[in-house]
């Protein structure tokens, strides 16, 4: 146990050691602390519509009434293409955030930990969450992801209201028992 | 074998000459007084070891293993050399960097006293445990540091590059077969042996190359001090939107 992870732990050092040899000099050219310039920043993310578009259950109506096996393969083909692009594009903006950030802090005197792993907790949401979408769309295709995603959020909101429903006729009775309880007293 | 850690042995001498020689040729002997303490006592260490001779005495194995020991606390002096040149003009990286080997050092703190606990014998360990404890920790330590650089992005110069680089391969290595020597429960082992030299021959070669010329480290933006707390809060709220995007967009 202890010499596997004193193995890991070599290893992980060396490829650090890797990428500090191998680091692009480009990434110093950045002019630091413009972030909060960045005022078009919700212009930069990829258009929604573009993938309502792509996703469009007419165009889909309008392959399978042809009636060709290829005609649809390449139809589906081209969809997830076009979804993964989308999605790649949302993955890039993460990174070059996020790279901006830790350029524009590096030379903040009051640079907090806990800010820095409040951050850093998010990044990891988003790329588990960016994660598993485009691993879907890689393996199932948009269509059949956009089924599941809809699916899981419609669960999600039945449990919410099952969940509601529940603390709506424990909360009265639980106020009364108190009420009770207190005027007992 | 015998011909091969010569070759080692005689290579190594002549490069931690010419290190020390070019070191003090640009004065980077006092702009890196850890490292080059480092250095002399490797030097010293082995002046020791030879006056010891013959290996197989046991006055050896006592000088060996000592001078092993103050080698291996003056490199906790490299790493804070590395860590005072990266990180000095970067005062909340250092505030931090302080923050996270005070948890590393509570951590190993806390690990010990749960096994001492377990295991009150657990004291007595070898002389081949106790160096690769030390070794481990270094690693440790340039973990939490070069993580950081990485992290961050900092800027290096090429004579602290080097000295990160080639140290850090050299702790690696030994961290390693010292683990695997204590695993086998044994002191000694001729291509274990032979390895570390390789690694201290590889080390030696990328600080010479990386301490040819002086090359300090690149300096800080300080007129570029930007206000964290905004610029934390706007990228937490920037990275919600992009998730809540990715997620969103799917509703019809």
């Amino acid at each position: 146990m202890t010499f596997t992870l004193i193995v890991v732990l070599c290893i992980a050092l060396l490829l650090l050691l890797r990428v500090v040899l191998h680091r692009s000099t480009r990434e110093e050219d950045g002019v630091p602390g413009d972030i909060l310039n960045r005022s078009d920043y919700a212009r930069r993310l990829p258009d929604r519509a573009l993938l309502h578009q792509c996703l469009s259950p007419e165009d889909l109506e309008f392959i399978a009434a042809r009636r060709s096996p290829g005609l649809t393969q390449l139809f589906l083909r081209e969809r997830r293409r076009l979804a993964l692009g989308w999605l790649r594009q949302i993955g890039r903006e993460a990174r070059g955030l996020y790279r901006q950030h830790l350029r524009s802090v590096r030379d903040a005197a009051d640079l907090r930990l806990s800010a820095e792993a409040k951050l850093l907790l998010a990044v990891v949401l988003f790329s588990i969450t960016y994660g598993a979408i485009l691993t879907a769309v890689e393996c199932y295709g948009p269509f059949r992801t956009r089924r599941f995603l809809l699916s899981l959020q419609g669960m999600a909101n039945i449990l919410i209201e099952l969940g509601n429903r529940i603390a709506g006729s424990i909360a009265p009775a639980g106020l009364a028992g108190l009420d009770a309880a207190a005027g007992g007293r | 074998m015998e011909l091969l850690s010569h070759l080692f042995w005689g290579s190594g001498s002549l490069l931690i000459v010419g290190l020390l020689w070019r070191m003090g040729r640009l004065t980077l002997v006092s702009r890196y007084p850890y490292f080059s303490a480092y250095i002399w006592g490797v030097i010293c260490s082995g002046i020791v070891r030879f006056w010891l001779q013959p290996s197989t005495s046991r006055a050896y194995a006592l000088g060996y293993w000592i001078s092993e020991f103050g080698c291996a606390l003056l490199a906790y002096g490299v790493t804070w050399e590395i860590y005072r040149h990266t990180l000095a003009p970067y005062q909340g990286l250092r505030r931090v960097a302080r923050a996270v080997v005070g948890l590393l050092f509570a951590l190993i703190a806390a690990k010990a006293a749960a096994e001492l606990w377990t295991n009150p014998m657990g004291l007595r360990s070898t002389t081949v445990e106790l160096e690769r404890n030390v070794r481990v920790v270094q690693a440790l330590l340039l973990v939490a540091i070069v993580g950081m650089v990485v992290h961050y992005s900092v800027p290096m110069g090429r004579n602290v590059c080097s000295m990160l680089v080639g140290y850090g391969l050299y702790v690696a290595v030994r961290a390693v077969l010292l683990a695997l020597l204590s695993w086998q429960g044994v002191v000694f082992q001729p291509w274990v042996s032979m390895l570390l030299q390789s690694a201290w021959v590889l080390a030696l070669v990328i600080w010479c190359v990386g301490m040819w010329s002086a090359s300090p480290n690149p300096v800080a933006h300080p007129q570029v001090e930007c206000a964290y707390e905004s610029v934390s809060g706007y990228t937490v709220r920037a990275m919600g939107q992009l998730r809540e995007h990715l997620t969103h967009s799917w509703r019809a």
